[in-house]
């Protein structure tokens, strides 16, 4: 069977309501998957740690932080490894891309949440989230308007 | 029962990244390609996404195991993450979303894809994406210790 977009898609869908039943990813609701959220419980729950501070995070995260970041890491690079795609590259400046992440994260954690968390509060019926899903299009429209085609 | 959380998304994580380097999903290069060149392969992730969260979410209500669907918009919204975010009204929560989901798009463009994608990329083995992993996670520190309370100071 061939592996789509649109079939994976519909798996993290539905996998991202069964880790809220299931495995308790929650508070706050619609927080089965989200890359921004999960990066920032994993990254504050190490701060904290190390350092002593009381930087904020999802409950859920309080005593042992969600892991799926670590998890799609490994898994990509699995997948990359077993299917001969593994190759050390660079897109573009690294320092660019370290201050992209920096930014895209403020933005993200701003909307409560990164593409994905969007799409799922949206399926969870949160009109706001749609407002960013439409938003995020629009963004999209912006950067492909002033960057792709200038570029 | 803490590491329910833990090990169930490092489990989840680990099979999505592989079927995300498989499938090369990016919910805001989908977006890209519907605008740029009318192709909506990648574009079916999201539709997928959002399908498949709402019928397992509407099974798992009828269930009774899943007793936040619907969430309202008036209810408890974390669109500003923090202890306080409860507190402020409609606007407030409308004017961030909008700002963010801006940001997040115009960004995803310059960078190549939407965070998920860029980790995806980092498992593959592109330093860029590695260093804007890192970029997030530094992002998130920044975002807790300062830019919440500014802005929050600046809505209330």
């Amino acid at each position: 069977m061939k592996i789509t977009p649109g079939k994976v898609g519909l798996f993290a869908g539905f996998s991202a309501i069964i880790l809220e039943t299931m495995f308790k990813v929650t508070p706050p609701p619609a927080y089965g998957l989200c890359i921004a959220c999960h990066t920032r419980d994993l990254t504050n729950w190490i701060v904290n740690n190390a350092l002593g501070t009381s930087l904020g995070m999802a409950p859920v995260s309080k005593l042992i932080p969600v892991l799926t970041v670590i998890g799609v890491i490994i898994g990509a690079l699995v997948a990359a490894k077993a299917n001969n795609d593994f190759k050390l590259r660079t897109t573009h400046n690294m320092a660019v891309g370290f201050t992209l992440g920096l930014l895209v994260m403020n933005f993200a954690l701003l909307m409560g949440g990164c593409p994905v968390r969007m799409a799922l509060r949206t399926a969870y019926g949160d009109m706001i989230a749609l407002v960013g899903l439409v938003f995020i299009a629009v963004g999209v429209y912006l950067g492909t308007e002033f960057y792709l085609k200038k570029a | 029962m803490n590491w329910l959380p833990a090990i169930g998304t490092l489990i989840f994580g680990a099979i999505l990244g592989y079927l995300g380097q498989r499938s090369a999903l990016c919910f805001c290069g989908g977006i890209r390609d519907m605008i740029l060149i009318k192709d909506s392969w990648l574009f079916k992730g999201l539709v997928g996404f959002i399908g498949g969260a709402l019928v397992t979410a509407i099974v798992f209500s009828l269930l009774g195991q899943l007793p936040t669907f619907p969430w309202v918009i008036t209810k408890g919204l974390t669109a500003i993450p923090g202890d306080a975010a409860g507190n402020l009204g409609l606007m407030p929560h409308l004017i961030v979303t909008v700002i963010g989901a801006l940001g997040v798009g115009i960004i995803s463009i310059i960078q190549g894809g939407c965070p998920f994608r860029n980790l995806v990329m980092a498992g593959e083995g592109n330093k860029t994406a590695i260093a804007y992993v890192f970029g997030m996670a530094v992002g998130a520190v920044i975002f807790h210790q300062w830019v919440l309370a500014l802005v929050q100071s600046i809505l209330a």
